[in-house]
């Protein structure tokens, strides 16, 4: 079972592939893995990898994700506490002093409106924006972009460094960060709601309040605000009706000449209140909160590393299969030494070599103008060489002295190799001839004489 | 009884002189070193057994080795038969004949060929079926059945005459296990693998050894292609987010012919540029799929003047003037729905019919445009200034440039994974215009045109980059006719 990945981990991950050279030892440990395990595909095949080598090499590398770890958490609880408090003054902010008597008192419509009302306006936004934006491949929204870099100065160092890869890199890593930093906004929208719970909560306890409503505008009047409470009502409405006022306890708490109704009748409302802040406030940024939770799971659940230095690492996790590509050439090459530079046509000669002596010629000298260093790189050639020398030898005009110095050069050089001399007659119309037999018979005697075993005499036939 | 069974499992590649036996092998195998594996018309080039394992991470798994020809096979079999009047001959009497033949000077050819199938290996027959079926045909296939190994005949056609085929298949099917036919000038990778696993057919004993080549050698085609494709993206990314920068002075930019000059020059520089990038992506294409001898014909200053620029290579390479209109028709659309959206679909989807149009009317009109190199047509390129001294000069704008450097790289690497490495011309590949981005579905051109407009502004989209990485890979698959979707 391969372990989930965590937003640190992905933050420690990046700060490792900065240094993605692979180790023997990491590559076999990947490789024995990958081995026992069964994938799906190659993707769950590649992110079981990934994560093998990961945990290799992360012990004792964990500081950019620590960091980013406790930035974030950091920042989740700044803003948990501020939005606590903004809950609490919000509802502090909201008693009014009415009338003559400047009796402590909530308006029920300002109630709904503000906090209630206030906040799903903002939710509706976000998520017809999330609607549209996400097929997209988004850039993080300007609040997101603000919290990320709140996130970077609180990490500093390693942690800025690892924050950064994640938010630079593709799609998949953009969707994480989107939901981590949405989770974020929602817990502080989760203790703004607290906030609101316990500063009515606290105002009721500790203070006298009353409950009203006005208006001067027709739409703001008793129908309407009797549909607002049964729809706000309805999900407790059922089990517990007397948490909704009925239309005749809402006519009683109704502003009569600027002054609230003497003997207030606050029971008619709190209890309805609370319920609304619980259920339409509270309760739907428990589930956002827990949707975010969930989504980013799913999106560390769904990352396929397929991004360029994932490719890279994984290429160099995996062995490298490669052929041999490397192959001894045959073993009929001579060399070939052209005593007296009568360079004939090789390639009417080529297939008379092939075909009767076996051989292939791989280099070619003149041996009368060598120089120095062209006569050791002759010399080379012949030690290299996989079949020997073949001389060219035209009719019988060298001395036999010179020749036999060339001849123990060459054998020095060739080693138990075979030297061929092939014996060619004068050229006629450009083209190489077979030599006359009487020089022939001169060739063959001069080599019966160098009395070596390992050298043959051949006549060219065209 | 000789029972030295060479081990891995070997297979000799006989046949007569000039067969193609050679090609064969250089192909299964890609050598195209002539010092390593020689190839000519000249008959009687291979003069000797030549060894080739097929290795792996030093282990050798296989081994094919390459013989002369049949030179005299009718005397041959004469003479075998001789050595058993009345019976049939058998391995022991071919032995006895090589035994006696060898280093005399007589059956020379015969001799070193059959040696390895004596020591056990099995044989792949190469015959060039544009030959008529003859006597010494007959005969070389008698001495090879007498070998009592595995045997795999493969008909190299060389594209000539096939009309003794019918004749060869008929008589071949009685002296072999096994029929094939490779022709060693035109086979690519999947039926140099059909090949090597029609080896499983004829030799069982040694499957699991054939099997290991066979996925080998797939993993090391599949990274191939993944590295091919990794470096079609690195070069599309380097060319189009490209820009050839100058200094000029502030009173250089106030003169206009001056500015002009210096513009046409940065426009050569960075087309000079552009080739020298693929050039270095050739360079590595031919690395990955082992040609040394071929090359790819670099366009000089021409390059850019008449091939890039010209009309005709503008409809040609790029996408046709259809595909990019529906591609802009496409993206407009796109656009005109999230207003649609955006405003709760109030709009009764008037913001995509005018994005589609607005887009299609602007890709028809400008996509397929020619890019404009001189400074004063403006448009074409995009000419930058930082106080009057900075001037840099980038990519065309045009939507086409991309899908031509695209349509370029594919139709190299078409012909680099075509070309068999018994071609040994040494010819230089020239873009055989045929345009192959066309051919790409709608699901591989969405990422890469988004991609290739971010790239163009200089900013490659890191988020998308995956999918188009997808996309090369999978064109690249398609092109092997690897893909299987």
């Amino acid at each position: 079972m391969v372990k989930r990945w965590s937003l640190q981990e992905l933050v420690n991950f990046e700060v490792l592939l900065k240094s993605p050279e692979v180790s023997s030892e990491e590559q076999d440990e990947v490789q024995a893995v990958l081995d026992q395990g069964t994938y799906a595909s190659e993707t769950a095949r590649r992110r079981a990898g990934l994560r093998t080598w990961y945990e290799q090499r992360v012990a004792g590398n964990d500081l950019a994700g620590h960091r980013v770890g406790i930035a974030l958490s950091v920042l989740q609880w700044i803003s948990v506490v501020i939005a606590l408090l903004a809950g609490i003054g919000l509802m502090a902010g909201l008693v009014e002093r009415v009338g003559l008597t400047e009796g402590k008192a909530y308006n029920v419509w300002k109630l709904l409106a503000i906090p209630i009302g206030g906040q799903w306006l903002i939710m509706l936004i976000g998520v017809v924006s999330w609607l549209i934006l996400r097929r997209q491949d988004r850039k993080l929204t300007l609040l997101e972009e603000v919290v990320s870099l709140l996130v970077k100065r609180l990490s500093g160092g390693a942690g800025a460094q690892g924050w950064n890869e994640v938010y630079q890199a593709g799609a998949g890593y953009r969707e994480i960060l989107g939901w981590r930093l949405a989770r974020l906004s929602q817990w502080a929208a989760l203790s703004f709601n607290v906030g609101l719970l316990v500063g009515f909560y606290s105002i009721l306890l500790f203070l006298e309040i009353n409950f009203f409503w006005a208006t001067t505008i027709e739409e703001f009047g008793l129908p309407q605000l009797q549909n607002v409470t049964q729809l706000l009502g309805s999900p407790w409405g059922w089990l517990q009706p007397e948490w909704v006022p009925q239309v005749e306890q809402m006519a009683v708490t109704q502003l009569q000449i600027g002054e609230l109704n003497p003997e207030g009748f606050p029971q008619y409302w709190y209890p309805f209140l609370m319920a609304v802040l619980v259920f339409w406030g509270l309760l739907p940024r428990g589930i956002l909160v827990v949707i975010c939770m969930a989504s980013e799971r799913r999106a560390l659940r769904r990352l396929t590393f397929m991004e360029r230095r994932h490719r890279d690492l994984w290429r160099q996790l995996m062995p490298r299969v490669s052929a041999t590509s490397s192959y001894d050439g045959p073993g009929d090459g001579v060399v070939l030494i052209d005593t007296e530079g009568a360079e004939p046509d090789m390639g009417q000669m080529r297939p008379f070599l092939l075909q009767q002596l076996r051989v292939n010629i791989v280099e070619q000298y003149t041996a009368s103008g060598l120089s120095g260093q062209e006569q050791e790189e002759a010399l080379q050639s012949l030690r290299r060489v996989g079949r020997g020398a073949l001389l060219l030898v035209e009719s019988w005009s060298l001395s036999p002295k010179k020749m036999t110095a060339l001849h123990q050069k060459v054998r020095e050089a060739v080693g138990r190799k075979t030297i061929f001399y092939l014996v060619i007659g004068l050229p006629s119309a450009g083209q190489t001839q077979a030599p006359e037999s009487e020089e022939f018979r001169q060739w063959e005697q001069f080599v019966a004489g160098l009395q070596d075993p390992e050298c043959e005499v051949i006549a060219y036939q065209p | 009884m000789h029972s030295s069974i060479p081990s891995p499992p070997t297979f000799a590649v006989v046949g007569k002189v000039n067969a193609g036996k050679s090609s064969v092998l250089a192909t299964l195998l890609e050598v195209d070193d002539d010092k390593v594996l020689r190839i000519s018309s000249i008959p009687g080039e291979t003069t000797d057994c030549q060894s080739f394992p097929i290795a792996f991470d030093g282990t050798e798994y296989l081994r094919f080795i390459d013989t002369p020809g049949f030179s005299r096979p009718v005397e041959a079999m004469q003479h075998i038969m001789s050595l058993c009047p009345g019976h049939q001959p058998s391995v022991e009497t071919l032995r006895t004949f090589v035994d006696h033949y060898q280093g005399s000077g007589e059956f020379e050819d015969e001799c070193r060929l059959l040696s390895p199938l004596l020591e056990g290996a099995g044989l792949l027959y190469v015959i060039d079926p544009s030959k008529p079926l003859r006597d010494s045909f007959i005969a070389e296939m008698e001495i090879l059945r007498w070998t009592g190994q595995p045997r795999l005949a493969l008909l190299n056609s060389k594209g000539a005459s096939e009309e003794f085929m019918a004749d060869w298949r008929s008589k071949l099917g009685a002296y072999f296990n096994l029929v094939r036919t490779f022709n060693a000038h035109t086979a690519r990778y999947d039926e140099r693998v059909r090949l090597i696993r029609s080896l499983l057919d004829i030799d069982e004993m040694n499957a699991s050894s054939i099997q290991t080549v066979l996925r080998y050698l797939e993993m090391e085609w599949e990274q191939r292609e993944e590295e091919a494709s990794e470096a079609i993206l690195s070069f599309l990314e380097r060319a189009l987010t490209h820009r050839q920068t100058a200094t000029l002075a502030p009173r250089e930019m106030k003169i206009e012919s001056r500015r002009e000059r210096k513009s046409q020059e940065l426009a050569e520089q960075y087309f000079q540029s552009i080739m020298k990038m693929e050039s270095r992506l050739h360079e590595t294409l031919l690395k990955l799929y082992r040609h040394h001898l071929l090359t790819i014909e670099q366009g000089t200053e021409e390059y850019t003047r008449m091939d890039l620029f010209s009309e005709e290579t503008w409809q040609k390479w790029g996408l046709s003037r259809t595909q990019l209109t529906m591609a802009g028709g496409a993206t407009g659309a796109a656009g005109g729905l999230m207003v649609d959206i955006g405003t709760g679909g109030m709009t009764h989807g008037f913001g995509t019919l005018v994005g589609a149009v607005g887009g299609a009317v602007a890709a028809f009109f400008k996509g397929g445009a020619l890019p404009d190199l001189g400074f004063s047509l403006g448009g074409g390129l995009k000419l930058e200034s930082t106080d009057g001294q900075a001037l840099a000069v980038g990519p065309p704008k045009s939507d086409n440039f991309a899908w031509i450097l695209l349509d370029s790289c594919l139709n190299y690497y078409l012909q680099i994974v075509s070309r068999t490495h018994a071609q040994r011309d040494g010819v230089a590949l020239l873009h055989d215009g045929r345009s192959l981005t066309r051919e790409l579905t709608t699901e591989q051109r969405q990422p890469l045109a988004k991609w290739f407009a971010s790239c163009v502004k200089g900013k490659p989209e890191r988020s998308i980059e995956p999918k188009v990485f997808e996309a090369i890979h999978t064109a690249l698959r398609t092109l092997n006719g690897s893909h299987t979707s």
